[in-house]
């Protein structure tokens, strides 16, 4: 009964953490432009995150290393340095997108411009991370996911395409996962519910941006419309839903992105912490793990500027989500070579077939990212 | 024990098991006729940087003299107040919070106690 318990908190939590700004405005953008092309980037950009995700979580059960501890013990401070600068920036500009994306649902709620409500935003978030009620959010978000959703341009093809792949591993979701496994203590005896639980979670997550591509597919995509707003995005659900649709995808927008900002600020925090071998933990007091609680104080600060300075939250989530994509291989090579060495795994170290996922989506999307980020960046 | 492999950049914990900070460095002691042994171990900003670059070494030390909480550290832990390694974590048989080691840790938890909710 308590492994159901803890199965089923863990795939809500899995869908919680897929569900943000970033899968919800690339699938809205790709199914309007594209219609279904792109469908194969959500299910590519799902199966890599699963195949990652289920990584992490055997790591953390098998080693007892985050995957931050691990890869310092294994490559040293300085290999450690390229990956945590890399993922430290790009993760503090999608915390920007995502507290901008909560500010932008506030303003569509509203009518009060979005740069108005960064304050009273961040301000909440940090509570919540203060007082150690992140848990609760993060399960939320999910079910508020689930009631909500039911070539003539080579360049943003490939813009969108990176953007979906980026948006599925947003934000670095195999970092974060990792330091919940060791925080609840799992042990060998946790591997099958690992396998569940990223495969379930990371699944569901990935449907649920499918549904929001085929939605944007079948009502926007025949008028020839561009999702160039939230606004819009929120007018396809009125058009799914009825009148309730804007109200609900007001919420949901709001309520996504809010709990990913929460984890994403918790992810910066642990990788300096973890980096530096300084006391972290989401449930433990802020005075027992002080570094740890500063630093997501900080990087919420320093997103907040760019959600004032007025830096509009649909470009920066595009960005965001593509710059996501081009630094993949920084991030994620160095935990896959790791996972096939049985100092730290032993008998469980990687199949074959999850190096060749991993590498054949990771390479792919930075390859795409390299191609197609300046080209989008001039143009548009 | 390969020192590089398995004990440097590992994880501390201190005697009642507080994180307090990674291997940054690992001195040895060079002895007449016998092997070298393990000294010390090195920890905080200070050594990491050194480690890092010497131009970044130089950059920490200087900031160092100005002292206060958030001042880079070296911090030498003799290797006598090791307990033992495990699973690839030092057990140390001190606390850290009698070394320097959790100087900016603990001024920036005293400053806390001024925020409701710190200490939950």
């Amino acid at each position: 009964m308590k492994k159901i318990l803890e199965i089923g908190l863990g795939v809500v939590t899995g869908i919680g953490g897929f569900l943000e700004a970033g899968s919800l405005a690339t699938a809205a953008q790709a199914g309007a432009e594209f219609g279904y092309q792109l469908l194969w980037a959500i299910a590519l950009g799902t199966l890599c995150v699963i195949v990652l995700v289920e990584m992490s979580g055997r790591l953390a059960a098998v080693s007892h290393h985050t995957v931050v501890d691990a890869v310092r013990e294994r490559f040293g401070i300085h290999a450690f340095m390229v990956p945590l600068i890399t993922v430290l920036l790009v993760s503090l500009i999608t915390l920007g997108a995502e507290l901008g994306g909560v500010c932008m649902a506030l303003q569509l709620a509203t009518g009060i411009a979005f740069q108005r409500w960064a304050v009273p935003v961040v301000v909440v978030a940090w509570g919540l991370l203060w007082r150690g009620s992140f848990g609760l959010i993060e399960q939320g978000v999910s079910l508020l996911g689930l009631v909500t959703v039911p070539d003539h341009e080579p360049a943003r093809y490939g813009f969108l395409a990176v953007s979906i792949l980026g948006a599925s591993l947003t934000p670095y979701v195999f970092y974060f996962y990792s330091s919940g496994a060791i925080e609840d203590r799992w042990t060998r005896g946790h591997l099958w519910i690992n396998r569940v639980v990223a495969t379930m979670g990371m699944g569901f997550g990935g449907l649920l941006s499918a549904a929001v591509l085929v939605l944007a597919a079948l009502v926007f995509h025949p008028r020839g419309v561009r999702v160039d707003s939230y606004a819009q995005i929120g007018r396809l659900m009125t058009e799914a839903l009825g009148d309730w649709g804007f109200p609900l995808f007001v919420l949901s927008l709001g309520i996504a992105c809010f709990g990913a900002a929460l984890e994403i600020s918790l992810t910066i925090a642990y990788m300096i912490a973890q980096g530096f071998g300084w006391n972290w933990g989401e449930n433990v007091k802020p005075r027992d793990a002080a570094r740890f609680s500063a630093v997501y104080t900080l990087a919420l600060v320093l997103a907040t500027a760019l959600v004032v300075i007025g830096v509009d939250p649909l470009r920066l989530t595009n960005i965001s989500m593509a710059l996501t994509a081009v630094t993949l291989p920084v991030a994620a090579l160095p935990f896959l070579v790791l996972m096939n060495d049985r100092h730290y795994l032993g008998p469980h170290v990687n199949g074959r077939l999850a190096n060749v996922v991993v590498v054949l989506v990771v390479v792919l999307a930075a390859i795409v990212a390299v191609v197609a980020l300046p080209l989008q960046l001039m143009g548009g | 024990m390969r020192l590089v492999h398995d004990l440097l950049d590992i994880q501390i914990l201190d005697a009642r098991r507080r994180r307090a900070g990674k291997v940054d460095d690992i001195l040895l002691e060079i002895r007449a006729g016998r092997p070298p042994r393990v000294a010390a171990i090195e920890i905080g900003a200070l050594t990491l940087a050194r480690r890092l670059h010497p131009w970044l070494g130089s950059l920490a030390a200087r900031w160092a003299q100005r002292a206060g909480p958030a001042a880079p550290h070296a911090v030498r832990i003799p290797w006598t107040a090791v307990r033992r390694i495990e699973r690839r974590q030092i057990h140390l048989r001190i606390q850290a919070t009698a070394t320097p080691l959790w100087s900016l840790e603990g001024w920036l938890a005293k400053l806390y106690t001024h925020i409701p909710g710190s200490g939950r």
